[in-house]
């Protein structure tokens, strides 16, 4: 006993050390659990006030970007309400079994691997958790974990975002993935390579997806490279969506599409 | 003694908000990304307890992480270089220099000394963050650990210069 006490008191460093480091490991470890996100579902009410008065700060500073964007978007929709043979081409309009809210985006970061962004509207305001975010230029993330006033989404520039993306011209799918590091580009891998891909190739997202309407534009292709081991295509995509200067974004919903996923949530408890 | 625990304790909250708030919201490029809070745990005396050291830096970590949304990634980093802030000031500073209560500044313990002592530590701390972000090791990797150690360092001595101006 002597001899143990000891010993705790020669290597008390050492093994308070141990201890807290194993704790930080473990939360570490803990990052997907129900039990993280509970926590960090806690922490974001707190957190995300301070960080929507800093945003609060920016928005004069970005007033004159705003305004532009909304005169463009302003601009499209009335030449959609005028022209309404083109009412085909928009994503907008013609998915009417969408719903839009809009939101403002309070926090976000582009430069870790793995990204989330903080929105301003939450349970009060009907967001629920599943839900995609789009901007007019392309898929911006889902929605992660839902507080009273705010909410989280996984970013595209995430680890585990995975998007049904398709070919624009020929309507092939595939998987969008971000491999890290640079926020203006992501990747598909395992691309059949029987496909014709070439550079400038529009992408957009695919019918699959029961987030995602079909046909929001994504990016362009910029690079193809064939794999050598398997002989399949890495492409990646330049995003038309700028992430570092994300402002305003729309929250989509679909009732139409929950109706899909529980059928198909039944196929898979039949199996 | 006492009066470095009040101190500390008061600057913690500024730099956290200082490093979410600002730091991490200034992109410089997607290399970069410096984590000037390592700052606090450089200058803190020697002598401090180390069971304080230790808490200190978890408490530190564990804040960014909460403003950061993901637990465990900057508590770990910055309770490592806690734990390793004795070895390597063996190594890097003379040991004669300091007194007991001194803050390890670049004016006490000289440009050479400080400047390899802080980029010993920024160097693990910020290999340590970005390779368990990552969980994985390549060129483009160690060029981010490169970038941001040497960007954070330029920082910490930008803040130095401002206290040896007083």
């Amino acid at each position: 006993m002597y001899n143990l006490l000891r010993f705790i008191k020669i290597n008390q460093f050492l093994l308070l050390f141990i201890l807290i480091e194993g704790f930080s490991v473990f939360l570490l470890l803990q990052n997907n659990s129900y039990q993280a996100n509970r926590a960090i579902k806690f922490s974001t009410q707190y957190t995300s006030f301070i960080h929507s008065y800093t945003a609060s700060f920016s928005d004069y500073v970005s007033l004159k970007e705003t305004n532009d964007y909304l005169i463009e978007e302003n601009a499209k929709l009335l030449t959609l309400l005028k022209n309404e043979t083109s009412f085909v081409d928009s994503t907008l309009i013609r998915n009417k079994k969408y719903h839009y809210y809009p939101a403002k985006i309070i926090n976000n970061s582009v430069s870790k691997r793995n990204n989330f962004i903080t929105l301003n509207k939450g349970r009060k305001h009907g967001i629920k958790e599943g839900m995609g975010i789009i901007t007019k230029q392309g898929v911006i993330g889902v929605v992660h974990s839902v507080s009273a006033h705010y909410a989280i989404a996984i970013s595209l520039l995430h680890r585990k975002s995975a998007i049904g993306i398709q070919l624009k011209k020929n309507k092939q799918n595939g998987i969008l993935k971000w491999k890290g590091f640079d926020y203006k580009s992501a990747t598909i891998s395992d691309f059949p390579n029987h496909i014709p891909v070439i550079i400038g190739d529009t992408i957009t997202t695919n019918s699959h997806s029961v987030i995602f309407p079909e046909g929001v534009n994504i990016g362009i292709v910029e690079n193809i490279k064939k794999n050598k081991d398997d002989g399949f295509f890495n492409v990646s995509v330049s995003l038309f969506e700028d992430f570092n200067q994300l402002n305003y974004v729309y929250i989509i919903h679909s009732d139409e599409a929950a109706e899909q996923l529980n059928l198909e949530q039944e196929i898979k408890e039949d199996e | 003694m006492n009066k470095h625990f009040i101190k500390y304790l008061g600057l913690l909250p500024f730099y956290v908000l200082l490093q979410v708030l600002v730091l991490n919201e200034v992109l410089f490029s997607a290399y970069i990304n410096p984590f000037l809070y390592v700052l606090l745990i450089i200058s803190l005396p020697l002598k401090t307890p180390k069971w304080f050291l230790l808490v200190y830096a978890f408490l530190l970590g564990f804040s960014i992480d909460i403003f950061s949304g993901s637990l465990g990634f900057h508590s770990t980093a910055t309770v490592l270089i806690a734990f390793l802030k004795p070895f390597i000031s063996k190594i890097t500073i003379p040991h004669n220099i300091l007194g007991d209560s001194d803050e390890i500044t670049l004016k006490k313990v000289g440009p050479k000394s400080f400047i390899t002592f802080s980029l010993f530590l920024i160097l693990i701390h910020n290999s340590c963050l970005f390779i368990i972000e990552h969980l994985s090791f390549n060129l483009a990797l160690s060029g981010k650990i490169l970038a941001s150690s040497v960007v954070t360092l330029i920082i910490v001595l930008i803040t130095q210069l401002f206290k040896q101006g007083k």
